[in-house]
């Protein structure tokens, strides 16, 4: 019961905060406020719980009892100056969208400039290449926005990039021939782990030790101590815990794949 | 019996030395291991930045093909990005050279004459309407877009990488086993444009 208000409190503080300064700076929630996080505010309270439930919908019932992609949305209320490619790929390293499977997607639209993003996380890079995210943007979501219209911008939007990282023709852009994108990066987790030579010169060090004091506890603490450390990464987070009503993201990671356009 | 004082002295000394040095090691024997996992991220984040770089190699010729249809008085234009492509393509960096700060320059300035030129490229291929309206040409500027995107996220996550790096490199008490088993400072990336080293104003 208490849990959640303190959250709440913390959140509609920082809200406060990040606009109270004028256009040149602007201050994120550390988490998302939730599926559709509208800081620019130019949703209604019953838009905003309707694309929720979308999002909801498309994460929590994917093809085959999987999950599906995690999507969130967020309008900010200015870029203070930045590039949106900026500020998109920070919010997206920060709020992790997307579960260890890399497969989130955080839409972002910034009124102030007009300026629309699709950032795609690495795991959905060859579902939703450039081209198809630039083709959303600027034949789906642009021209809704134009107008004013936010809620059927973003939900077309949105229909869009699930219909594509789900592998199903776009319905609203021309068909084309399946964008072939170049080379997908690999990316490579670095496992952190522990080199040959250290756990040597540990153990060497570990036997010094005990032949010179006796120090039996040292010695063990110590190599624990560094073979937990080494697999530090294996236990980690287990990422995109978003369940019924709540949530978070969890682990997606993000290498600036996407689209970004002017409306 | 003179000498019995010095001597329990000097055995004194030298267990003190022994177990200062002992202390030393096993607080910079972890100290070791946090410069190998930060080496290893610097060479991982290096893997990343070669990759785009790799990625946006390969979308050239397509680029260069797509113009060329469209455009074929750009020949100047379109034979200097060939040429830039084809210097860049010959700078490889193996995560060992990176120690090298002579060859990371060199590769961030053959990388710079390829962006010089594709930068040229697209804006003479704005001078053509045909070419603007082609539906393959627009998703090819799209997928340089996103590439020069990654290609900015991946230096500065190298960058990052690096710093941690060298903080470890050069602060106490890792600078000692640092210094012992040869880890050498790396060069980040300069910054590109011109307020890129400014601290951001969007904070969290």
């Amino acid at each position: 019961m208490s849990r959640p208000l303190p959250a709440a409190v913390a959140a509609a503080l920082l809200l406060v905060v990040g606009l109270g300064h004028a256009d040149d700076q602007l201050t994120l929630p550390a988490a998302p406020l939730g599926r559709v996080t509208d800081l620019a505010g130019v949703l209604s309270p019953g838009e905003r719980k309707s694309l929720e439930a979308r999002l909801r919908r498309y994460e929590l019932q994917g093809r085959a009892g999987q999950r599906g992609p995690q999507i969130a949305v967020v309008t900010l209320p200015t870029l203070a100056g930045e590039p949106i490619e900026e500020v998109s790929i920070r919010l997206a390293e920060r709020w992790k969208i997307g579960s260890r499977a890399d497969d989130g997607i955080l839409l972002v639209v910034a009124p102030r400039e007009r300026r629309v993003r699709i950032e795609v996380g690495y795991g959905l890079e060859g579902q939703v290449p450039d081209a198809v995210a630039a083709r959303i943007i600027r034949e789906i979501i642009a021209p809704r926005l134009r107008v004013g219209d936010y809620f059927g911008g973003l939900t077309a939007g949105v229909v869009a990039v699930h219909q594509a990282a789900t592998g199903q023709p776009i319905t609203g852009i021309a068909p084309v021939e399946r964008v072939r994108d170049a080379s997908q990066p690999q990316r490579r987790r670095g496992d952190g782990g522990l080199a040959g030579g250290g756990l040597l010169l540990l153990l060497l060090l570990g036997l010094l030790l005990l032949a010179g004091s006796g120090g039996r506890g040292f010695l063990l603490g110590m190599l624990f101590g560094s073979l937990l450390g080494g697999r530090r990464d294996g236990n980690g987070d287990v990422g995109g815990g978003s369940s019924e009503d709540t949530f978070s993201g969890g682990g997606g990671s993000f290498g600036g794949g996407g689209a970004s356009g002017d409306y | 019996m003179t000498t019995k004082p010095s001597t329990q002295l000097r055995i004194g000394y030298s267990l003190f030395v022994g177990a200062a040095v002992v202390a030393l090691f096993a607080a910079s024997g972890c100290g070791y291991n946090s410069l190998v996992s930060a080496e290893e991220e610097v060479k991982a984040a290096w893997g990343q930045v070669e990759n785009v770089y790799q990625r946006r190699a390969d979308l050239v010729p397509n680029l260069v093909a797509t113009v060329k249809g469209a455009a074929a008085h750009e020949q100047q234009t379109l034979a200097a990005v060939t040429q830039a492509r084809a210097e860049a393509a010959q700078i490889r960096i193996t995560a060992d050279d990176l120690k090298d700060p002579a060859k990371l320059r060199a590769f961030e300035e053959a990388q710079a004459r390829l962006s010089a030129g594709l930068g040229r490229l697209l804006a003479v291929a704005e001078n053509y309407p045909d070419l603007k309206a082609n539906a393959s040409f627009r998703d090819l500027q799209a997928q340089l877009e996103g590439t020069e995107n990654r290609i900015a996220v991946e230096r500065r996550r190298y960058n990052e990488a690096v710093q941690r790096y060298n903080t470890l490199v050069r602060s106490f008490p890792t600078v000692i086993i640092a210094r012992i088993a040869g880890f050498q400072t790396r060069e980040p990336f300069r910054a590109t444009s011109t307020g890129a080293d400014k601290a951001p104003e969007v904070r969290f």
